[in-house]
């Protein structure tokens, strides 16, 4: 258990300190949320009072967007250098490898988080600093970034990579969607907590589900 | 396997016939609906149709998991035919739905949580094939499309019970019209079973030729392999 | 270190890759694999360092029995083949340091630049990996793969692009990790480059593995016509 824990510490730095050299993910991402939240702008003129109850969907939109774009990126390196092969043959436990790359998917999905937030604050005049929101937008991210890692594992394999993965990722993540949306307008509103604790629950089950099944099948993507 | 079968051409002409009763039995044995009407009859095909591409789905699902413990090819063909039986009946079933929709709501979609949970399995059973074209040897095809099944349908129940809870929180505006609205007879309960059990066995039939035909194409792209091989004496990329 | 490979096969349907390898090694012994393109020499190998499943096939080990995908086997192999593995934003030092930290064997700073040194990257190891020639990205992942002192190295075509310094440089080594005792098996179309090295060669050709034929210091215009006797008049005829 201990050589598990050093193997998949070993993994998340390398796959953080690869991640800061190239700015790869990061700047895909960051370039364009911050586009969409100017557009959205335009797109939609809304009352005070709406912008409230709607800002968790349209950053959450944001976030997802962004975020598939960042996913795509994340095996490049393994699937170009052939990395997964040298990775296979050194690792004993193969799960490592998934949830080294979740964990440093998951920290990239939080600096896009921290970045966007204030900016959409600071553009449409609304206080985001609200601890609930972060929270929801924290576990969403998670689970986004537990199901994108594993099917990224398998884009990158195939013919059409950058644009396979929205569309196997999207119609799985419409639990996550609506559960975000829902306790982020909640919170939003300052709705009774009652009312949309339900949502906060469907996100840590989805993401205990996806992580698990993750860690399960994981073995299967990478050995033939 | 692959050679024609007695028994299937048997089993190929009493589907027909049970889905030939089972219309008979929705013409003229049910009765109509006394609020809806007679586009209520479309009912029995929707809901044996939705039936259809649900367990198409729970068919793929487990030919998937079979997959990944023993690698058997056919097991493949198999869930892929059985995705794609599973997708033309929820389309089937989306379409009867909005025929029936229309006249009784007065509108062509709801975010009905059925409804909702159908389509999205339907955008993944599409993504399923969009994976499998981007894959060229046909044995990681067949592992990837497996992970992919595996993880698709345990999104499900989460995906129903959300769009479900959704629901409840926004009730929609064409009050509580639903299949629990209509008034069940003994007869129609007798009809929509005979419906399912009749278009269940189309399945069947439908499943076992589809493979077959799945596994037929394979064959024929190893037999030109195969020539290849001898004689160039190569095979793809050593 | 003995090292026995029995009847492995590897069939994509019914196009059969390899069937019925048969192959030995003892450490210190680097035996050459031959074989024309698409003879499947890759594919035999990645089932030997344990990349890809085979349909049949036995490993044994100073007579025991072990499993070609377990991961202790994938361990005790080191893989050098075409593509890098190495990360391309990290520097040789630190792509060292990963590697040396997942085989645990945690080697300090002062040990991997050693490591370096001997394959003569000191003075790049604080450059990140995408600035190294491509000779100088194989040095690195023989040092790499060296990392984990195994016990069987594995060498898919390692002279390629390689130039004349570089290829003496990877004798050398060559001839140095056969020294320490590791079992070496190594695919080349120029037999000739390594011959000095080379204990024995063996031939895949059309999926089967031939009979061994050991070097005993002959040059290579004796030992071709053994490997290959379609390719002498006498075998023409034949």
């Amino acid at each position: 258990m201990k050589n598990w824990l050093s193997t998949l510490k070993t993994l998340t730095w390398k796959d953080l300190l690869q991640e800061w050299r190239s700015k790869d993910m990061l700047t895909a991402m960051l370039a364009f949320a911050i586009l969409s939240i100017f557009i959205f702008n335009y797109a939609m003129e809304l009352d005070p009072r709406q912008r409230a109850e709607l800002a968790p969907g349209i950053l959450w939109v944001v976030i997802t967007f962004s975020g598939t774009l960042g996913l795509n990126r994340s095996f490049v390196a393994e699937q170009e250098q052939g990395s997964f092969d040298a990775l296979v043959m050194a690792v004993p436990g193969l799960g490592s490898i998934w949830l080294a790359k979740q964990i440093s998917n998951f920290m990239m999905m939080l600096v896009l988080i921290v970045i966007v937030l204030p900016i959409y604050s600071l553009l449409y005049n609304q206080n985001l600093f609200i601890p609930g929101l972060w929270l929801t937008l924290i576990l969403g991210a998670w689970s986004f970034s537990a199901a994108g890692t594993l099917l990224a594992s398998m884009t990158v394999q195939t013919r059409m990579r950058d644009l396979l993965l929205p569309v196997l990722l999207f119609p799985l993540l419409m639990p996550v969607n609506m559960a975000v949306v829902k306790a982020g307008s909640g919170i939003m509103t300052s709705a009774p907590v009652a009312s949309y604790q339900v949502w906060l629950a469907v996100l840590l089950v989805y993401g205990i589900i996806m992580t698990t099944i993750s860690l399960l099948v994981f073995d299967y993507v990478i050995l033939e | 396997m692959l050679s024609w079968n007695k028994n299937f051409t048997f089993l190929a002409i009493f589907s027909g016939v049970l889905v030939a009763l089972a219309f008979a039995l929705v013409l003229f044995y049910a009765p109509v609906e006394q609020n809806m009407g007679l586009v209520q009859k479309v009912f029995y095909f929707h809901v044996s149709a939705a039936w259809l591409g649900m367990l198409g789905f729970l068919v793929a699902a487990v030919c998937a998991v079979l997959y990944l413990r023993n690698a058997n090819l056919a097991l493949d063909a198999v869930a892929a035919s059985s995705v794609e039986i599973g997708l033309l009946f929820t389309a089937i079933a989306n379409f009867t739905g909005m025929i029936w929709a229309r006249p009784v709501w007065n509108t062509w979609w709801t975010w009905d949580p059925r409804l909702t949970t159908m389509t999205i399995m339907a955008f993944t059973y599409i993504a399923y094939f969009l994976l499998r074209r981007g894959i060229d040897d046909p044995a990681k095809k067949a592992r990837f499309g497996a992970v992919y099944l595996i993880v698709g349908f345990a999104t499900v129940p989460l995906t129903f019970f959300s769009a479900r809870l959704l629901r409840t929180i926004h009730p929609t505006i064409f009050g509580t019209a639903g299949s629990g609205d209509m008034a069940m007879t003994p007869t129609m309960y007798q009809t929509m079973g005979f419906s399912i059990f009749a278009f269940s066995v189309l399945f069947a039939v439908l499943l076992i030729s589809r493979s077959r035909l799945r596994l037929s194409e394979r064959w024929l792209e190893e037999q030109e392999a195969l020539e290849q091989e001898e004689e160039f004496g190569e095979v793809s990329n050593g | 270190m003995q090292i026995e490979l029995r009847g492995i096969s590897k069939s994509y349907g019914r196009l059969a890759v390899l069937k019925n390898c048969d192959l030995e090694l003892e450490s210190g012994q680097l035996i050459g694999l031959l074989g024309n393109n698409g003879a499947g020499k890759t594919t035999l190998l990645r089932i030997i360092s344990g990349l890809l499943s085979a349909d049949a096939g036995r490993l044994l080990v100073d007579g025991e029995e072990w499993s070609l995908k377990s991961p202790e086997w994938r361990r005790k192999c080191a893989l050098v083949a075409h593509k890098t593995f190495l990360y391309q934003n990290l520097s040789g030092l630190e792509n060292l340091r990963f590697f040396s930290e997942l085989y645990q064997h945690d080697l300090n700073e002062k040990d991997l630049r050693e490591r370096l040194d001997q394959v003569g990257l000191a003075r790049a190891a604080d450059k990140q990996v995408r600035a190294y020639s491509r000779g100088m990205q194989q040095r690195l992942t023989i040092a790499r793969a060296l990392l984990s002192e195994p016990d069987f190295v594995i060498l898919d075509e390692p002279f390629t692009g390689l130039d004349k310094d570089g290829s003496a440089q990877l004798v050398r080594m060559l001839a140095d990790l056969k020294q320490r005792g590791a079992a070496v098996l190594m695919t080349s179309h120029d037999p000739q480059t390594a011959l000095k090295v080379t204990d024995g060669f063996v031939r895949l050709s059309r999926g089967v593995l031939g009979e061994a034929v050991a070097v005993q210091g002959r040059e290579w215009t004796e030992i071709e016509p053994i490997l290959y006797p379609e390719s002498t008049p006498e075998g023409q005829a034949a």
